[in-house]
C-alpha cells in the first residue's frame, strides 16, 4: 500500500495505474484489495482470450470468405463484440471510480469501503451473482438471436445453397431490402399486401374484441339474472382454452365441403351453395377477423367487467341528476372513462395481434394461395409473422425472413419506447 | 307503452342476444367433446348435433395405444415444470436486486429489458436455430427449456420488480440492521411478501409450454421428444385423425379450464391493480 498525498496531485497516477491494469490502483492506493483482485483476475481472463476475440471479430466482417461455418462465425463475432464492448465499459467505469475514490480520500482522509471484511464483500457480490443468470440467458438467447436475425437481413442466407448449419454465406449489403421494397415485383407486391393486411388484421381484431368485450361486460354488469355467474364462466372459455386447439376446431367447423357451419346453414335453408369461409381470399380474411373476435373478446370482457366494477355508482347518479339519459351516460361518461383506463391494455392487445401467429396459422395456414404464393410463400391471409414462419420452414429464405423481422422491430420498438416513457422509472429519472 | 314494459322488452332481447352468443361460444367445445367420444374418427362423418354419433372410447384407446400421447404429455410436463422453476428463481432474484439495490448499469439493463419484452422471442426463430446449433442444444429438451426461460425473463423481471417496488422497504431494512444475510432476507421476507405475483408467474410460465408450437417445431426433431401441441397438430394435419386429435384435445382442455377457474380471481386482481394506477 502506497501512501498518497491528499492534495489531488496523484489523480493522474491513479488514473494511469488503473488504465494500465484494471484494479491496480484499487490495490496499490485505495485499500480496496478484494475488488482489485477481482478486477485483475477479470483482466487476466480477458487477455487470455484476446486472440479469440480478435480472430472472431475479423472473421465476422468476412464471414469466412465463402468457406467454413458462416453462422457460427457470425455468432462468435456477435458474442465477441458484445463481450468486448461490455468489458470496455466496465474498464472505463472502474478507472473513473478509482479516480472518484481518490478524490473522496483527498476530501475526507478515509478510504471508501476500505474496511470491508471478506464476508461483507461476498454479501455485496450478491448483486452480481444474483443478476448474472438473467444477463447471460437474455444475452445468449434473446439479444444474440435478435442481432443475428437483424444482421442476416444483410446476407444471402437462403435455400438452396446456404442454409444448412455449417455452410458458408456472405454479406450482400442492402440487396434483400431492395428486392423486398421494390426490386422484385413478386416480392414487393407480396410484402405490401401482407404488411397492409397485418395492420388491418391487428386493428380490426383489437377494435372488435374491445367492442365485443365491452358489450358483453356491460350486459353482464347491468343485468342481474339467475344464470349470470355460469354464463360469465362460459363466456370466458375461449380465453381459458389453448388457442391451438380452438383454432383447429374452427378450421374443421368452417371447412367448405363438410364443415358443420355450412351444413347447418344449408339445412336451415339460409344458403344454397356452401360458403368458402377459408378458401376465398376475401372471405378468408373476414373469417380470420371473426374468429379472432371469438378468441379474443373474453380477455377484454373480463378487463372491462373489472373496470366497470371500479366505477363508482355516484358517477351514474351525478349524470342522472344532470339530466343525462341512459344512452348519453354510456356514450359521454362511461365509455370515455373506460377507454382512458384501459388504453395500455388496448395497445398491448394491438401488439399481440400484430404477432398473432396462432389465430392465423392454425385457422388458415395463410391460405388460400394467390398468384405469387408459390414464389413468395405468402398466402391470402398470411400476416407478417406467419409469412416469417413460411419463409423459415417452407421455402427457407432466411434472408427475406430477416427483412420481415427488421420491419416488425421497426413497428414494435417505438411502441415499446412510448410505453417506457409511462413507467415510474422513466419519470423518476427525468 | 309504460316504461316498465319497455324495460321488460329490452331485458328479453338482451337475454336472447346473450343466449345466442353463449351458444356460439360454447358450440365448439361441445363439438370437440362429442367428436372425442364419437364412435368414428373422421371429420366428414360427424353429426352437426352434439353427441349425434353416440358414445364410445375408441378414440381415447387409439390416443393411448397408437400415438405417443403419453410421451408427449410427459415431455411437456417436464419442460413446463423446469421452465417454471427456472423462471421463478431467476426472475424473483433478479427483480429483488433491481428493486432493492443501487448499482452501476441498473438503469440501462432495465431499459433494455423493457424494450426487449415487446419483441416475442419467436420472431428470431431462424437465429435461435443457429444459436442452438452453436450451443449444441438442437433436438434437446434442455435447449427448449433454456429458450423458454430466457424468453420469460425480460417481461417477468419487470412484472415482479414493479410489484416489489410497491412493498415498503422498512421490513428488509430492519432485517439488515439485525444482521440478516441478503439470501435470508430474500427467502424469509421478500418471497412471502410477493407470494401473489409468484403464484401468477408460476401459472403463466407453467402453462405457456403447453400452448407453444413454433419452438418445439424448430428445436425438437424426433417424435419421442415432441410436446403435446406439436404432437396434436401433427395428428390433425398430417395424419388427419380428427377423432384422436379431439380425444387428446379434451384431455388438455379440461385441466386448462379447471386451472383457469381456480385462478380467475388472481387474474382479476392483477388487472385491477394495473387499472387503479391510472386513477
Amino acid at each position: 500500500m502506497i501512501q498518497l498525498k491528499r492534495d489531488e496531485s496523484a489523480s493522474l497516477l491513479v488514473l494511469l495505474s488503473s488504465a494500465l491494469f484494471n484494479g491496480l490502483s484499487h490495490i496499490l492506493y485505495l485499500k480496496q484489495y478484494f475488488k482489485g483482485i477481482i478486477l485483475m483476475l477479470l483482466e487476466i481472463i480477458m487477455i487470455r482470450f484476446i486472440p479469440f476475440f480478435f480472430q472472431s471479430i475479423i472473421a465476422f466482417f468476412t464471414l469466412g470468405n465463402n468457406s467454413g461455418n458462416s453462422a457460427s462465425i457470425m455468432i462468435n463475432g456477435i458474442v465477441s463484440i458484445l463481450i468486448v464492448a461490455l468489458y470496455v465499459t466496465i474498464y472505463i467505469h472502474y478507472i473513473k471510480e478509482a479516480e472518484r475514490d481518490y478524490r473522496f480520500y483527498c476530501k475526507t482522509g478515509v478510504f471508501r469501503n476500505s474496511n470491508k471484511t471478506l464476508s461483507e464483500c461476498i454479501q455485496g457480490s450478491f448483486v452480481v451473482w444474483g443478476i448474472l443468470p438473467s444477463v447471460v440467458l437474455v444475452g445468449i438467447l434473446v439479444i444474440v438471436p435478435l442481432l443475428f436475425a437483424i444482421l442476416a437481413a444483410f446476407t444471402n442466407l437462403s435455400a438452396p445453397a446456404n442454409i444448412a448449419p455449417g455452410r458458408p454465406f456472405s454479406w450482400v449489403g442492402l440487396d434483400n431490402f431492395i428486392a423486398m421494397f421494390g426490386g422484385q415485383l413478386s416480392w414487393s407486391s407480396a410484402f405490401v399486401r401482407v404488411f397492409l393486411w397485418t395492420i388491418l388484421f391487428a386493428v380490426f381484431s383489437t377494435v372488435f374484441c374491445y367492442i365485443g368485450g365491452l358489450v358483453l361486460a356491460y350486459i353482464l354488469h347491468h343485468n342481474n339474472f339467475k344464470f349470470r355467474p355460469v354464463m360469465q364462466t362460459v363466456l370466458m372459455l375461449p380465453y381459458a382454452v389453448p388457442a391451438v386447439i380452438s383454432m383447429l376446431v374452427w378450421k374443421t367447423l368452417l371447412n367448405g365441403s363438410f364443415g358443420v357451419v355450412n351444413r347447418t346453414l344449408i339445412s336451415w335453408g339460409w344458403i344454397n351453395e356452401p360458403l368458402n369461409w377459408l378458401s376465398d381470399p376475401f372471405m378468408a380474411k373476414f373469417t380470420c377477423i371473426l374468429i379472432s373476435l371469438w378468441a379474443g373478446y373474453s380477455y377484454f370482457m373480463l378487463l372491462l367487467l373489472t373496470s366497470l366494477n371500479t366505477i363508482s355508482p355516484a358517477i351514474y347518479d351525478a349524470a342522472a341528476v344532470d339530466g343525462a339519459t341512459r344512452g348519453q351516460t354510456i356514450r359521454k361518461v362511461i365509455i370515455p372513462l373506460l377507454l382512458k383506463r384501459t388504453t395500455p391494455f388496448i395497445v398491448l392487445g394491438f401488439t399481440q395481434n400484430l404477432n398473432n401467429f396462432t389465430s392465423v396459422f392454425f385457422l388458415t395456414e395463410g391460405n388460400p394461395a394467390l398468384k405469387n404464393t408459390t414464389i413468395t410463400s405468402a398466402g391470402g391471409t398470411d400476416i407478417l409473422v406467419t409469412w416469417l414462419y413460411n419463409l423459415t420452414f417452407h421455402i427457407m429464405k432466411f434472408n427475406y425472413a430477416s427483412v420481415i423481422i427488421v420491419v416488425l422491430c421497426i413497428i414494435l420498438i417505438p411502441i415499446s419506447i412510448w410505453q417506457f416513457t409511462k413507467t415510474d422509472m422513466y419519470r423518476e429519472g427525468r | 307503452m309504460s316504461i316498465k314494459t319497455a324495460y321488460k322488452i329490452r331485458f328479453v332481447f338482451t337475454m336472447i342476444f346473450l343466449a345466442v352468443v353463449t351458444i356460439l361460444v360454447f358450440y365448439p367445445f361441445l363439438y370437440i367433446l362429442s367428436a372425442a367420444v364419437a364412435k368414428g374418427n373422421t371429420m366428414t362423418g360427424l353429426s352437426c348435433i352434439p353427441f349425434g354419433n353416440g358414445f364410445g372410447f375408441t378414440n381415447f384407446q387409439a390416443l393411448f395405444t397408437k400415438t405417443n400421447f403419453p410421451v408427449w404429455f410427459g415431455n411437456t410436463f417436464i419442460i413446463s415444470i423446469v421452465t417454471m422453476l427456472g423462471t421463478l428463481v431467476i426472475c424473483t432474484v433478479s427483480a429483488y436486486i433491481f428493486s432493492r439495490f443501487q448499482f452501476w448499469g441498473k438503469r440501462s439493463m432495465l431499459t433494455a429489458m423493457f424494450v426487449l419484452q415487446i419483441i416475442p422471442s419467436f420472431l428470431a426463430m431462424i437465429a435461435m436455430y443457429y444459436v442452438l446449433y452453436w450451443m449444441g442444444g438442437l433436438n434437446k429438451i434442455w435447449g427448449l427449456i433454456l429458450v423458454y426461460i430466457a424468453g420469460n425473463i425480460p417481461y417477468n423481471v419487470w412484472l415482479v420488480k414493479t410489484y416489489l417496488d410497491a412493498i415498503p422497504k422498512n421490513m428488509d431494512e430492519a432485517a439488515i440492521m439485525d444482521g440478516a444475510s441478503r439470501f435470508c432476507i430474500f427467502t424469509n421476507i421478500i418471497l412471502p411478501a410477493i407470494r401473489p405475483i409468484v403464484i401468477f408467474l408460476a401459472i403463466t410460465s407453467f402453462t405457456a409450454p403447453w400452448l407453444d408450437f413454433i419452438f418445439p417445431k424448430l428445436i425438437l426433431r424426433s417424435q419421442s421428444k415432441y410436446t403435446v401441441a406439436l404432437g396434436l397438430y401433427n395428428l390433425y394435419n398430417e395424419q388427419g385423425d380428427f377423432g384422436t386429435f379431439c380425444a387428446g384435445a379434451v384431455l388438455i382442455v379440461i385441466p386448462f379450464v379447471l386451472f383457469f377457474l381456480a385462478t380467475q380471481n388472481m387474474l382479476v386482481e392483477s388487472m385491477s391493480t394495473t387499472l387503479d394506477e391510472d386513477l
